[in-house]
C-alpha cells in the first residue's frame, strides 16, 4: 500500500466561454470541490503539481501556475513541479504519483486551468501579441500558415484515410457520442446545447481536410484538480480512492513533419508493461480529443484494435456508447465538455469508477479505466483501478 | 482581397542556409561530414552522430508528397483560404515517409516549397 499512489479527490470549476470569473478563482474552486470530495483540508496537502505551469507569454493557455496556488492558499509544499517540457498533460499527474510513491509528498494538488475563452474576450491580457517574425518551433509552421493544431493533426488523419480508409462518416461517431454524453453532464451545459446529427456534422464547414468544425474541440474557462495521495496516507480521506495502476509516457519529435504518426502510438505499449491488467479488462475509457481523430490512435496505440481498425470499431457509435462495449468520453469529451486540456479525462475516469456519474454513470460496476491526454509529439496515459 | 505577409523566420546560425536558400534556388538541407545523414529540422549538430561537422547541401527539391490537407480557416484576419498543406519526403534525403498514392502531387509540392522561402 505504501509503495501506491491513489486519486482520492477530483474537484472541477464551473466550465463555460468567456467566464467573468478569473482563472485564479476558477483554480480555488476546483481546489475546494477536490478537498470536499476527498475530506482532506488545505494543510494536509504538501505538493502542487500542473501542466505546464505558468504560460507567460500566452496566459489564456495556462494562466495560473504552482507557484500562484502554493502563494494564495498558504500551502505548506514540499515538492512543485509545472513544466511544458514534459510528456503531455496527465504527465503530472504521473509525476505526483511518482512523488507519493517516494515518501516525498503524501497528498499532492494536481491541476489545469485553461482560460482560452476568456482571454479572447480580453486579448489584450491573455493573449499573445501578433509578431511578424517567428523562432524556434513554429518558424517550420508559421510560414506555411500551418499554424493552427489542427493543421497538423489534419496531416496525421489524411494519412489514415488514405493508408486504411477512414471514413468522415466514421470520424463523425467520436463528435456525435460526445455531444450525446456531455448532455448528460451539468457541467458541459454552456458547451453542448443540442445532439449532433451526422447530417448536421456532414455538412458542417471544413477547418483543414479531413477535419471539419465539429471534429475540433472548443475554448472554454475552467479549472479541474485531480488529488494524488500516498497509499499510506489513505485513512485520512474519506472518498474512495482509485489507484493509479500504471502511466506511461512519450515524446516525439516537435518538428512534427518529420515524423509517421501522432506520440499515442509509441505511449500504448508502455501503459501495459508493469500492470497485469490488459486491454480486455478496461470498462471505460476516456481519450484525449482535441481533435475527433486523436481518440482512434489511442484505440490503435494501446491495442484495443489493430493499427488501421479504429475507423471500423467507432462505426455506427455503437461499440463506443455508455451501453456499449468500450465507453468512451462519457463526460462529452474535449468536443462536447470544453476543451479543459486534458485534465477532464482523469475526472471523468474516476467519477466513473466510482459510481458518481449520475444520468450517464455508465452499467456494470466499471472497475477499471484509462485516461489519455496529449496530440501530435506529445502522448502521457493513466491506468486506473479500483480495487 | 490579399494575404497579410506570412511570418518571417527570425534567422540564426542553425536555420539561415535553409530560409535563405531559397532566393538562390536552393533547397538546402543540414547534413553530416561524417555520416552523410541529414538532419532536418536544421540544427548545429548532426542528430544520428553528434559529429558538429554539418553543412547545408542544396539537395534535388524533388519528392512526393507523404500527406497534405487543405486548410480551409483563415489563421489570420485576410487570409485567402482554401490552401494546401502538404508534407513532402525529399528525394535524396533519407528518412522522409514516401507513399506511392500521393506521387502524382508531387509537382504541386514543389511549387509550395518555392513559395515558402521566397518571402523571407
Amino acid at each position: 500500500m505504501a509503495r501506491e499512489a491513489y486519486v482520492t479527490g477530483v474537484g472541477q470549476s464551473e466550465v463555460g466561454v468567456r467566464l467573468p470569473r478569473h482563472p485564479l478563482l476558477l483554480t480555488v474552486d476546483a481546489v475546494k470541490e477536490a478537498l470536499d470530495d476527498a475530506g482532506l483540508t488545505l494543510d494536509q496537502i504538501d505538493g502542487v503539481f500542473s501542466f505546464p505551469g505558468k504560460s507567460a507569454g500566452y496566459l489564456a493557455f495556462s494562466p495560473v501556475g504552482t507557484d500562484d496556488l502554493i502563494e494564495v492558499l498558504n500551502i505548506k509544499s514540499k515538492w512543485q513541479m509545472g513544466a511544458m517540457e514534459q510528456p503531455a498533460q496527465l504527465s503530472a499527474i504521473a509525476m505526483a504519483a511518482w512523488a507519493v510513491k517516494e515518501g516525498i509528498c503524501r497528498h499532492v494538488i494536481c491541476f489545469r486551468t485553461v482560460y482560452e475563452a476568456g482571454g479572447m474576450a480580453n486579448p489584450a491580457e491573455y493573449m499573445p501579441l501578433q509578431q511578424k517574425t517567428t523562432s524556434g518551433f513554429s518558424q517550420w509552421t508559421a510560414p506555411f500558415w500551418a499554424t493552427s493544431a489542427a493543421c497538423w493533426t489534419a496531416q496525421y488523419a489524411a494519412r489514415h484515410v488514405h493508408k486504411y480508409g477512414l471514413t468522415r462518416e466514421q470520424l463523425a461517431q467520436i463528435a456525435i457520442n460526445g455531444s450525446k454524453n456531455a448532455l448528460l453532464n451539468p457541467r458541459a451545459r454552456a458547451i453542448t446545447k443540442e445532439e449532433l446529427t451526422l447530417d448536421k456534422y456532414m455538412s458542417a464547414r471544413m477547418i483543414s481536410t479531413p477535419l471539419c468544425l465539429y471534429d475540433c474541440d472548443r475554448f472554454s474557462d475552467a479549472s479541474t484538480v485531480i488529488i494524488v495521495s500516498a497509499g499510506d496516507a489513505l485513512d485520512e480521506v474519506k472518498a474512495t480512492p482509485i489507484r493509479i495502476a500504471a502511466t506511461a509516457g512519450s515524446v516525439d519529435r516537435y518538428s512534427w513533419d518529420q515524423v509517421d504518426w501522432p506520440a499515442s502510438y509509441d505511449c500504448g505499449p508502455d501503459l501495459w508493461k508493469n500492470t497485469d491488467y490488459t486491454v480486455k479488462d478496461v470498462d471505460t475509457v476516456q481519450f484525449y480529443d482535441g481533435f475527433a481523430f486523436l481518440p482512434i490512435t489511442w484505440l490503435e496505440g494501446l491495442g484495443f484494435v489493430e493499427k488501421g481498425e479504429g475507423g471500423k470499431f467507432i462505426e455506427g457509435g455503437t461499440r463506443i456508447a455508455r451501453d456499449g462495449e468500450l465507453p468512451l468520453n462519457t463526460a462529452g469529451g474535449q468536443l462536447g465538455a470544453g476543451r479543459l486540456h486534458g485534465f477532464g479525462f482523469a475526472h471523468e475516469a474516476v467519477t466513473q469508477l466510482r459510481g458518481a456519474a449520475g444520468e450517464r454513470q455508465i452499467p456494470g460496476d466499471p472497475k477499471v479505466a484509462v485516461a489519455t491526454s496529449g496530440g501530435g509529439p506529445l502522448a502521457a496515459a493513466l491506468l486506473l483501478a479500483r480495487d | 482581397m490579399s494575404s497579410p505577409p506570412r511570418p518571417v523566420p527570425k534567422l540564426d546560425a542553425e536555420n539561415r542556409a535553409f530560409w535563405t536558400g531559397g532566393a538562390e534556388g536552393k533547397l538546402n538541407i543540414t547534413q553530416c561530414g561524417d555520416c552523410g545523414k541529414f538532419t532536418h529540422p536544421p540544427r548545429i549538430l548532426c542528430r544520428h552522430c553528434q559529429s558538429e561537422n554539418v553543412a547545408p547541401a542544396a539537395v534535388a527539391g524533388t519528392g512526393v508528397i507523404d500527406t497534405m490537407t487543405v486548410n480551409h480557416q483563415a489563421w489570420a484576419p485576410g487570409l485567402e483560404v482554401p490552401f494546401i498543406i502538404a508534407r513532402v519526403a525529399l528525394d535524396g534525403v533519407p528518412g522522409g515517409l514516401p507513399d506511392d498514392q500521393y506521387r502524382r502531387l508531387a509537382d504541386r509540392g514543389r511549387e509550395l516549397w518555392r513559395q515558402g522561402p521566397r518571402h523571407v
